[in-house]
């Protein structure tokens, strides 16, 4: 199981932030998230979907369960990444708090995205759906 | 660049700057030296009877050395150097200002000296003593006139043109009419001459005008009948118009040199010395030179009478130069030789750092120059992202403001506020994704993109969706949220349509009879917002029409400024409707993002706002009209049906509409969901026309 922490902060402001990856299946990664998603943690956020990406792996899980917010630079890295998938690949996110949920949705980007309220949820949809197409 | 090809050339000329000032002043140093050390000498030579001949310098060093070599040589007959003017010359010929050119006499006498021609008035004075004019021109009169009389092969006298104050009138003296009994005359002379030179300043000095001069002057005393008094003479004298260099050595006779002996051979070795060492001396070579020194002895070849010395200071410069040269002069000779090489380390290490420093603070102010320049042009390049609008653009008073991150997210938002036809007013904000320099193209490009289609006259909806489908290419990649928007003033409407940017905050300022509304900010719903241009989706999907019949501000803004952080979470945008609650009705964009930014602790990205104020009139601020363009994934995914509900319709109205709308949807890629809010429950109409043209949102709401 890889995981990685970052905690070296940018901005001195923003809490802690940590990233944690795991791969409870050889074709799926998790990318749990916690503290505030911002401008400075969006490029942590974006290496690690990357280098599952680029890993091989087709399902793609992002757990912002405990992400306390969110901000645009963030959102612009779940796009980018969500555009960049492969034929077969699948991103879901996990998502409940209400201040990144209006995100979403104030963006218009809540359509794009397939947002499950837990990770049960989110890795049978990542997994029907490869298995669907796959 | 030119400037990077300056700094080199500039550091060299710097440097040999201050090269060139080091040496000046080891010179002055060194200068200063040698007449103390010369200063020592007479004490020995008035008691010993050597002749403490002191060296005879000249700038022209040749013509100094043939001087000396004159006295050392017994047999050498009278010299004159060759740009000298010939010994048949008349003297006159040779007159200086105030000088008398002293000139051998016309035969070959042999021991007689040779005249020396000089230039201008060359005087030979003491320094502590003045005037040295008249005395020179006086002295050397005396001298001439001693010169012709003396005897050939006597004595040789050699007298520069200039002010002598003890050499000239020692000889004046000696030869005034004393051909015959010269030894008398001359010890007599020597005598005095031996009293002057024990006095503390024992320097002569040549100099005037600005002519170059030198003057050696050196006598010998060798037996009863040998005296010999040499002084060279140099000029460079543009007045006096005996040319450049007119030179005129008097070397003396020689039969006194024979009986000189040893002291006389060691004054010449000593001249020779300091001739050879001064001699590469040009004439812009400010230079004080020590003089040969008259030494006679005594008739009999006994103990020397007197030594006369003589530092001449030689000088090219001004007249007023002398005197700061003395001072300088005095100074030095006081200060030991160490602290003088100290003082000289310091100088030239103060004359480095001030190089130095110079060097730095040209640079400095280059950079400062082109800081400017830079900051010049990012202001230009502001300035066209970021208009400044007039203050009012009909009945509605406007103000914009932008505030940088503090951070690293500097660059991205834009904001436009124009004028359309039929009064009304278009307003344009938005925020590209990415930051910084990358972003500017794509803000200015998104800007004006969406302003042309509105000027086109395009509802704001249609602008976005058609900006959305141009853009999308050209963004390559990066994003961009938008809100355009068109306000009305004869209908009281805004119309906007957002483009993944937050909505307005539309603040009803209450009755403007009441004066003092309470200010209060309507619910818009956020539900089915459309996608940013350049996500990949298609956007311009919804479209909001709000009626403003009261007093009202109408804030754009962007999310910089509602995810600044405010105690470890976002300010958002009820933080800002309430700033603006606070602020009053006056106040513009610049104020609020002043106002946000005291609030907040820190401003991760860039804020802009842009504010308009609607005036007169009554009544709250309220959504009327709602379009809604739906696809099967909105209706599939329950967001077509939590925007319905949002919109203040009830659950079975609402799943009535989402089944008239699937049902659309299967014949169709889209349906537009028209929604009519007014005083009784809303009213929902699918349109089937989805095409886009400049009327699109009055047709369909006429309907």
């Amino acid at each position: 199981m890889l995981t990685t922490a970052d905690t070296s902060s940018p901005e001195p402001f923003t809490g802690a932030f940590g990233i944690i990856q795991s791969q409870p299946d050889e074709r799926t990664s998790v990318v749990a998230l916690e503290g505030e998603l911002d401008l400075g943690r969006a490029p942590s956020l974006k290496w690690a979907l990357v280098d599952s990406v680029d890993a091989g792996y087709k399902q793609l899980v992002v757990d912002l369960t405990r992400v306390r917010f969110m901000d645009s630079t963030a959102l612009s890295v779940l796009v980018g990444v969500n555009r960049s998938l492969d034929v077969g690949a699948r991103l879901a996110i996990v998502c409940v708090n209400t201040n990144v949920l209006k995100i979403f949705e104030l963006s218009g980007m809540d359509g794009a995205f397939a947002i499950f309220p837990t990770l049960d949820e989110a890795l049978a949809h990542v997994r029907g759906h490869t298995a669907r197409i796959g | 660049m030119a400037s990077h090809a300056n700094r080199p050339a500039r550091g060299a000329r710097a440097s040999r700057r201050v090269a060139v000032a080091i040496a000046a002043g080891c010179c002055l140093l060194g200068l200063g030296a040698l007449p103390t050390a010369q200063a020592a000498k007479p004490a020995n030579s008035t008691s010993s009877s050597a002749v403490s001949g002191e060296a005879t310098v000249a700038p022209h060093g040749k013509h100094a050395e043939r001087a000396v070599q004159a006295e050392s040589v017994p047999a050498a007959p009278a010299i004159a150097p060759a740009p000298a003017p010939p010994p048949g010359e008349p003297p006159a010929a040779a007159h200086g200002r105030h000088g008398r050119a002293i000139q051998p006499a016309p035969g070959p006498p042999p021991g007689a000296g040779a005249g020396a021609g000089t230039g201008p008035g060359l005087g030979l004075r003491r320094l502590d003593r003045e005037p040295p004019l008249a005395r020179g021109h006086r002295h050397q009169e005396g001298a001439a006139r001693g010169e012709t009389s003396s005897a050939p092969g006597s004595q040789a006298a050699a007298v520069s043109a200039g002010e002598s104050r003890q050499g000239a009138e020692a000889l004046a003296r000696k030869h005034k009419g004393k051909g015959k009994e010269r030894g008398g005359g001359k010890e007599k002379g020597g005598k005095e001459k031996s009293k002057e030179s024990v006095s503390p300043t024992p320097v002569l000095k040549i100099g005037k005008g600005k002519e170059a001069s030198t003057v050696a002057l050196s006598q010998e005393t060798a037996g009863p009948s040998a005296t010999a008094a040499s002084l060279s003479s140099s000029a460079a004298s543009p007045v006096a118009g005996t040319g450049p260099a007119s030179i005129t050595s008097v070397a003396p006779v020689a039969k006194a040199i024979a009986a000189a002996g040893v002291h006389t051979q060691r004054a010449t070795r000593n001249a020779r010395h300091r001739v050879a060492a001064h001699a590469p001396g040009s004439p812009t070579t400010v230079a004080t030179a020590p003089v040969a020194l008259l030494a006679p002895s005594s008739g009999s070849g006994a103990k020397a009478s007197a030594a006369a010395r003589a530092a001449v200071k030689h000088t090219q410069t001004s007249a007023a130069q002398p005197a700061l040269v003395k001072t300088i002069t005095r100074i030095v000779g006081v200060v030991p030789v160490p602290v003088r090489i100290l003082i000289a380390a310091l100088v030239a290490l103060a004359l480095a750092l001030a190089g130095r420093s110079r060097l730095s603070g040209v640079r400095a102010r280059r950079l400062a120059r082109q800081r400017g320049q830079l900051l010049e042009d990012v202001g230009l390049l502001q300035a066209a992202l970021l208009p400044v609008p007039p203050a009012r653009l009909g009945p509605v008073a406007t103000s914009v403001a932008y505030r940088p991150a503090d951070g690293p997210g500097a660059g991205g938002d834009f904001y436009d506020v124009f004028a359309l036809d039929d009064g009304r007013l278009a307003v344009i904000v938005g925020d590209v994704s990415g930051h910084g320099r990358e972003a500017l193209p794509h803000t200015a490009l998104v800007r004006f993109t969406v302003r042309a289609y509105l000027e086109a006259g395009l509802a704001p909806r249609n602008a976005l969706q058609t900006a959305g489908s141009v853009l999308e290419r050209q963004l390559a990649g990066s994003f961009a949220t938008v809100v355009a928007a068109i306000y009305h003033p004869r209908e009281r409407t805004l119309t906007y349509a957002s483009a993944g940017h937050p909505p307005p905050v539309v603040l009803g300022d209450g009755d403007s009879a009441d004066g003092e509304g309470s200010a209060e900010a309507i619910e818009l719903t956020t539900a089915c917002s459309a996608p940013p241009i350049g996500a990949g989706m298609r956007t311009g999907t919804r479209e909001t029409v709000i009626s403003v019949p009261g007093p009202a501000r109408l804030c754009f803004h962007t999310d910089g400024v509602t995810e600044a952080r405010i105690e470890g979470d976002l300010f958002g945008a009820e933080r800002l409707v309430g700033a603006l609650g606070d602020l009053g009705r006056e106040a513009t964009a610049r104020a609020l993002l002043d106002s946000v930014a005291e609030r907040t602790d820190a401003r991760p990205d860039d804020m802009a706002a842009c504010l308009l104020r609607v005036e007169n009139g009554a009544g709250s601020p309220a959504i009327v009209h709602e379009l809604l363009e739906l696809d099967r994934a909105a209706v599939a995914s329950g967001r077509a049906e939590r925007f319905l509900r949002k919109s203040g319709m009830t659950a079975v109205a609402a799943a009535g509409v989402i089944d008239s709308a699937r049902a659309e949807l299967d014949l169709r890629d889209s349906a537009l969901l028209e929604l009519s809010l007014g005083d009784g429950p809303p009213h929902v109409e699918l349109a089937h026309d989805n095409v886009i043209h400049a009327a699109a949102l009055t047709a369909v709401g006429a309907r």
